[in-house]
């Protein structure tokens, strides 16, 4: 048991590096009226054929700007990437654990608890990125189809020597770690005080 | 509906509202605080708050008219915020009241948790507070507050954007008998920057709501926070 313990904080110290040195994410975004959005962003969205109200943000992070159209389509809540031109960037959307493969979420679960010494799932979203037709056929299929690239960006809770903070992780379609982001919260002294 | 069982009812409400504000100890003014907020590490945090009453309206009033400045108070607090949690933190401190003919003191304990809500942030406050002063009895009181913020543009407040933030608070106090006081408070802030925010709103309190003799107490809040 104490051997154990020894391996386990040597895992732990090993990939905390990983874990703390997480590059910080910024993003700030503005809502956007829809005749400003570029026809061939608003024509991938017709044709997904949601029946909710799509809301529209320019979002600014630290490399790019980008422009996203949020909306919930077949009980899921659905967030799809731009460039600024209106070309596809990416589609994503909120699933629940246990829509991941099995094989791949117990290799996502290793893999956080190699580095964090406590965590819990916030959120996690699929993102498909790839032509346009082969994610529509792959959403309204509810399956990605082969020529498509899946990836897993999931925001977690976790605990690494003592501190707690909240991450973005993203994982591969079999798993491996893509990139860890440290969300930065928010000063909120004037909802406290 | 007949016309002039209409005016007989809009008369009847207002002949009854006056009596109403006839019973009620009503005051108003303005209520600036400056509210300065500094991390010490990532687990510890101080807060410094000003803050003064002026009353520009008195119904109790016993001069001629209502309508009159009058210097109140100012509080000075200084508190000591401990994270616990990520989104958690218990905060302990002291105020101290000073009035034109008296000084009084109050100890503080706070626990303050967030949480999200759709697109907006929502911070719990549970508190106590005792106050002490050398010709009252000590009084005890507890209350709860509920804070959101929702951002006027896109999803999260960002520099330079406005922001809706909305106060309830209900305090439970015990001094000699119990009371209950609710507070209802809407702002409208901006960010300046990342340290600085302003805020204008109205901060209602409706005081001594068990007594027959109750206290409404409406002031113009300008909030600075650094």
């Amino acid at each position: 048991m104490k051997t154990r313990n020894i391996v386990l904080s040597l895992g732990v110290l090993i990939l905390f590096p990983l874990a703390s040195k997480a590059q910080q994410k910024y993003e700030k975004e503005y809502r956007l009226k829809s005749k400003m959005i570029p026809l061939s962003a608003k024509e991938f969205i017709n044709s997904i054929g949601s029946d909710f109200k799509i809301k529209w943000y320019k979002e600014i992070s630290l490399n790019d700007v980008t422009i996203e159209a949020k909306f919930k389509h077949d009980k899921k809540r659905f967030s799809v990437e731009f460039d600024t031109l209106g070309m596809l960037l990416d589609v994503e959307f909120i699933i629940k654990k246990r829509e991941i493969t099995p094989i791949i979420y117990e290799r996502i679960e290793q893999k956080l608890d190699s580095l964090y010494q406590k965590w819990k799932f916030r959120k996690i979203q699929m993102n498909y990125t790839g032509r346009g037709g082969d994610i529509i056929t792959s959403m309204s299929n509810n399956e990605p189809s082969n020529s498509i690239k899946v990836s897993y960006e999931i925001v977690l809770k976790g605990k690494a020597l003592g501190n707690t903070q909240l991450y973005e992780i993203t994982f591969s379609e079999q798993g491996e770690i893509q990139g860890i982001l440290q969300i930065v919260q928010d000063k909120a002294d004037h909802l406290e005080y | 509906m007949n016309i002039s069982i209409k005016l007989s009812l809009v008369f009847m409400i207002l002949m009854n509202s006056k009596k109403i504000c006839a019973q009620t100890q009503i005051r108003a003014g303005f209520l600036p605080s400056i509210n300065y907020n500094q991390k010490i590490d990532k687990i510890w945090e101080v807060n410094f708050k000003f803050e003064s009453r002026h009353f520009l309206f008195d119904n109790t009033s016993e001069e001629g008219s209502d309508f009159k400045y009058t210097y109140s108070l100012s509080d000075v607090s200084a508190l000591v915020g401990r994270k616990v949690g990520l989104n958690s933190k218990v905060v302990l401190g002291i105020l101290i009241r000073i009035e034109p003919d008296a000084i009084i003191h109050r100890t503080i304990q706070q626990f303050i948790f967030q949480s999200k809500i759709a697109n907006f942030r929502v911070a719990h406050r549970i508190a106590t507070d005792q106050t002490f002063s050398s010709n009252e009895s000590t009084e005890f009181r507890l209350r709860y507050r509920l804070s959101a913020e929702i951002p006027l543009s896109g999803l999260k407040l960002d520099v330079k954007e406005f922001y809706f933030k909305f106060n309830t608070e209900a305090l439970n106090s015990i001094q000699d008998q119990y009371d209950l006081e609710l507070r209802i408070v809407p702002n409208i802030g901006y960010a300046i920057n990342e340290q600085h925010k302003i805020e204008l709103g109205l901060d209602n309190r409706f005081g001594s709501l068990l007594s027959t003799q109750k206290r409404f107490t409406s002031w113009i809040t300008i909030n600075w926070f650094i």
